[in-house]
């Protein structure tokens, strides 16, 4: 007698839960997710209500704190490294913007040597960044 | 005679499941939608730049400028005029008036707070004068 072998056996991976794991591992990596961001000097910025929002991805900040120290890009720099480091990204992105972070008790110096020295490698579009807060005194 | 009584089953309680996700989506797409990210607030200027010739050099009528000064001591002084941070802007306002040429000019002692500068420049903003320049220590 012969046995007839049943070839057709269905190979089939279940795939419904398929979108179970692939929304398991989006979650994952949103939660895991540490997006880049820059520290900067711990900064009092002024307070003006003439301020207006400046495009995010334009701004290349300056951070001047109280002591007079100069942080770009998390590094502390001279006004003239400052500079430099502008004059990359005006070059990378001509729309750039380079965004002051004062401190509102630092000296007015640091700002004219900085500005000064953009003068130089034609980095001329500047923003004086605040808080929009006019309940607060002002200086 | 035996009477067959009918056992009295409670109905499974069950939620409808299935309609979560699409809700969970709705949900999710409506706060991906209406979610706005932080944006910086400044006040943009634009200094003069360096390669700019001697030709370009606009010269400014004595008459057209408004001396705004900011002494070491954070006083204020318009046109070697004492005044208050808050008077500024009607100040302006009225000096616009007169004469709508008129130009700003900043001159900031270098140990003069950052703070004192934002503040003022603020005003100058609120007081919607176009025309400003900021002083630079060398020139």
């Amino acid at each position: 007698m012969k046995f007839e072998r049943n070839l057709k056996t269905k190979a089939a991976v279940p795939t419904a839960s398929m979108g179970d794991i692939v929304f398991l591992l989006l979650i994952f990596f949103m939660v895991t997710t540490v997006f880049k961001s820059e520290d900067g000097l711990p900064v009092e910025l002024p307070r003006a209500e003439s301020g207006i929002e400046v495009k995010r991805d334009n701004i290349t900040r300056v951070y001047v704190d109280a002591l007079g120290r100069i942080s770009v890009d998390d590094h502390i720099v001279t006004p003239a490294l400052a500079a430099q480091f502008m004059l990359q990204r005006t070059e990378e992105n001509p729309m750039n913007i380079v965004g002051f972070e004062g401190d509102v008790n630092a000296d007015y110096k640091y700002m004219d040597q900085i500005m000064e020295e953009l003068k130089k490698v034609n980095a001329v579009r500047i923003s004086f960044n605040n808080k929009v807060d006019s309940a607060q005194p002002k200086y | 005679m035996a009477v067959k009584i009918k056992k009295y089953r409670r109905p499974v309680q069950d939620m409808e499941m299935s309609s979560i996700s699409d809700i969970v989506f709705l949900l999710l797409i409506y706060f991906m939608v209406v979610a706005v990210f932080q944006q910086d607030i400044g006040m943009p200027f634009v200094l003069p730049a360096a390669d700019s010739n001697q030709d370009q050099v606009v010269k400014i009528k004595e008459s057209n400028i408004a001396d705004l000064t900011i002494d070491a001591n954070d006083l204020i002084f318009l046109d070697d005029i004492p005044l208050q941070v808050n008077q500024i802007k009607k100040r302006l306002e009225q000096r616009l008036t007169e004469n709508p040429k008129l130009v700003v000019m900043v001159n900031n002692h270098p140990t003069a707070g950052y703070g004192t500068f934002a503040a003022v420049l603020d005003e100058i903003r609120l007081a919607k004068c176009r025309r400003v320049a900021i002083k630079m220590q060398d020139g």
